[in-house]
Formats: structure tokens, C-alpha cells, sequence
């Protein structure tokens, strides 16, 4: 059994300076968020951000984490009900109630809303689209909320292992496009910013926060997941971030020193205009959900 | 015996041992789980003694 390096007290996590205690391992985390933050200028004073809100563990920290920093901004978390029979009605009554423990306004917006169907009956001749369409629809669905509550920013709990697999992916997949995004586009104009404050903390921190602070309660899994490729991925970059902590670091930041070093607008410039059904913003003439939505009706 | 509550809510019996040599025994990626008894989360190289109720928790999500 070790000792917290800071004061004495039983360690529950060991990180690159020593293991700490459950307290100053919190601590920590949460400077660790603050840090990102400000690193990539996440928040402006005053600002309300849309936290995309699953009731899963990255969103659930996510939401508690930014409580927790007391940021001059006002919070409202957002939950999805994508539709997912003997799935979704678990998440949502645990997203409800922390939300309601933590204070933060909270809106539920359904697929239903914005398509007139749930996934499931979206899905019911091509199940093995599921991911697909439900990521598109899901932005889709996240954008209108944070519209409709007139929102600066959307945060969502994309941690330091999905950006690092993200990277190692592109590459495996030789999608040089996406590696060196190496295209401007007036996107930020168009779509409300995104900010990811989990992008400099590991996924095993991550869930050893909710852990310690009693966040998480155990919830079914999505039964349309297919992990493939990021499956294979994400146990490999797991495998060596054990063995030799500060990997998954390694690779965001160096992808993060490639692309300041890397030539502008090498691919040419991107002109986004407006979906003809929709209004969303897109290169075409729908956007990428109307045209799932086509293929699927 | 160790009683483990895997992930998933099913449950494992093993032999006393760290919290790793118990994780490799049952197949796990050490860096995709985490341990905890008692609710309490415990390091890697503790040692769990017979009769210890080892719960390990995924960090993997899939929603």
C-alpha cells in the first residue's frame, strides 16, 4: 500500500509525480481540466456552454469537473434520447439525477425532435449503420440545443484517449486529408465552437475522478456498439500508456507541434454554405444527417 | 479465495494476490480497469487477501 506523496494519507492514484490520496487526486484532475481550458481558450467570462450530456462516465465528470472549477459562465447539460430501446431510459434517469444533484438546468432533446423517428426505428433494416447514423444525428441534435438555448459553446467529454486514437487512426487509415487538416474552411462562422476541457486527461483518470467522488453508478452499453478499428487501437495505445505513462501525451502533442508546422490551406479553402433542408451548415447540398436520413427513408 | 465483481456483474473467484497478478490472471488490460474494495480505489501493486471483494469497474466506454 502506498502513501499520497503530498500528505501522508492512503494513495488511490498514482500519477507521473508521485501516488496521491483520494483528495489531492481530485485536486489534481481538476487542475489538470483548468489547465486545458486555458491552454486552448475554452471559456470567455459570462459564456453559456452546452455540455453534451449522455449520463456516461466521461460526460458525468465532465459535468461535475466543471462545476467544481467555478467558471465564470453558466453551465445547461444537454442529454440526446437517440431512441435505443433497453438502453437509453437508464442513462437519462441517471442524467437527470445528477444533474439535479449538481445543480446545472438540464434539457433532454430526442431524435423523435429532429427526424420524426427513433434510432431504433431508423435502424431497423441496417443496424450496421447504427454508429454512423447516430453520430451524425447526435451533432445534429447537439447543435439545435445549443441553439435554441443560445449557446457560446458546446463542451463534450472527449478525453485525451479518444484525440490520441483519433491520430493514430487517421494515419492507419492513411486518411492524409484528416492527419494534416490540411484545408481552412469558414466553419467557424457557421458552426457554434466546440470545446473538449477532457483533452489532457486520460481516460483512466477520468473514471478514477468519477470513482472517487462517487459519480458513476453502472449503466448497460449501448447494444448498437461496434468498436472495430478504435477498438484494436484504443487496447494497443492502453497497453503501452501502462507500460510507459505519458504516451497518449506524447501523441496529441506531437500531432498538435505537427499541425502549427505544417502549411496553411495546403488543401485549399473549404466554403461551407447551408443545407437546402435543413439550414445546418455543410460543403453540399445536404448536410451529411439529411442525407443519412435520405439514404435511410 | 478472492471474489471479483467483473464489469460486466458477473462474478470471478482467484487467488489472493496484487490487484495486476489478480487483472492478468482473469485476462483484463491493466489500463482498461479499475479496482476497488470497499469503494475505496486501490493501486495496482496492493495486495488483496483471501476474502477480499474486489470490484473492477471499465474505463471503456460504449454509448
Amino acid at each position: 500500500m502506498a502513501d499520497c506523496y503530498l500528505c501522508g494519507n492512503r494513495a488511490v492514484f498514482r500519477t507521473a509525480s508521485g501516488p496521491l490520496c483520494a483528495q489531492h487526486f481530485s485536486k489534481w484532475y481538476e487542475d489538470g481540466v483548468a489547465d486545458a481550458i486555458s491552454r486552448y481558450s475554452m471559456v470567455s467570462p459570462g459564456d453559456r456552454i452546452c455540455v453534451g450530456f449522455s449520463g456516461g462516465k466521461d460526460s458525468t465528470v465532465l459535468l461535475a469537473a466543471l462545476c467544481r472549477l467555478n467558471l465564470d459562465c453558466e453551465l445547461v447539460a444537454v442529454t440526446v434520447d437517440e431512441g435505443i430501446g433497453g438502453y437509453r431510459d437508464d442513462t437519462i434517469l441517471a442524467a437527470k439525477d445528477t444533474a439535479s444533484r449538481l445543480g446545472v438546468e438540464h434539457k433532454i432533446v430526442s431524435f423523435t425532435d429532429i427526424c420524426g423517428k427513433t434510432l431504433d426505428e431508423l435502424l431497423a433494416d441496417s443496424p450496421q449503420a447504427a454508429c454512423s447514423v447516430c453520430g451524425t444525428l447526435r451533432r445534429r441534435a447537439l447543435n439545435a440545443a445549443a441553439r435554441e438555448i443560445s449557446a457560446d459553446s458546446i463542451a463534450t467529454g472527449h478525453c485525451l484517449d479518444d484525440e490520441s486514437q483519433s491520430v493514430v487512426m487517421n494515419y492507419l487509415r492513411g486518411d492524409v486529408t484528416r492527419a494534416t487538416a490540411s484545408f481552412n474552411s469558414n466553419s467557424a462562422d457557421l458552426f457554434i465552437k466546440r470545446i473538449k476541457p477532457l483533452c489532457r486527461s486520460t481516460e483512466r483518470a477520468t473514471v478514477a475522478y468519477g470513482l472517487c467522488n462517487n459519480l458513476l453508478v453502472p449503466l448497460p452499453e449501448c447494444p448498437y456498439t461496434r468498436y472495430a478499428l478504435r477498438k484494436d487501437v484504443r487496447a494497443f495505445l492502453g497497453k503501452l500508456e501502462y507500460e510507459r505513462p505519458g504516451t497518449l501525451l506524447k501523441i496529441a502533442d506531437g500531432q498538435e507541434e505537427l499541425l502549427s508546422k505544417m502549411p496553411k490551406a495546403d488543401g485549399g479553402m473549404k466554403i461551407l454554405g447551408r443545407c437546402e433542408r435543413c439550414g445546418e451548415p455543410t460543403a453540399n447540398r445536404l448536410c451529411a444527417a439529411c442525407q443519412q436520413l435520405e439514404r435511410l427513408q | 479465495m478472492t471474489t471479483v465483481i467483473l464489469p460486466d456483474g458477473t462474478l470471478a473467484e482467484t487467488e489472493a494476490g496484487t490487484v495486476l497478478e489478480i487483472l492478468s490472471r482473469l485476462g483484463f488490460n491493466p489500463y482498461e480497469v479499475l479496482a476497488t474494495a470497499d469503494g475505496e480505489l486501490l493501486l495496482d501493486d496492493e495486495f488483496c487477501d483471501e476474502g477480499t471483494e474486489l470490484k473492477l469497474t471499465s474505463i471503456v466506454h460504449g454509448g
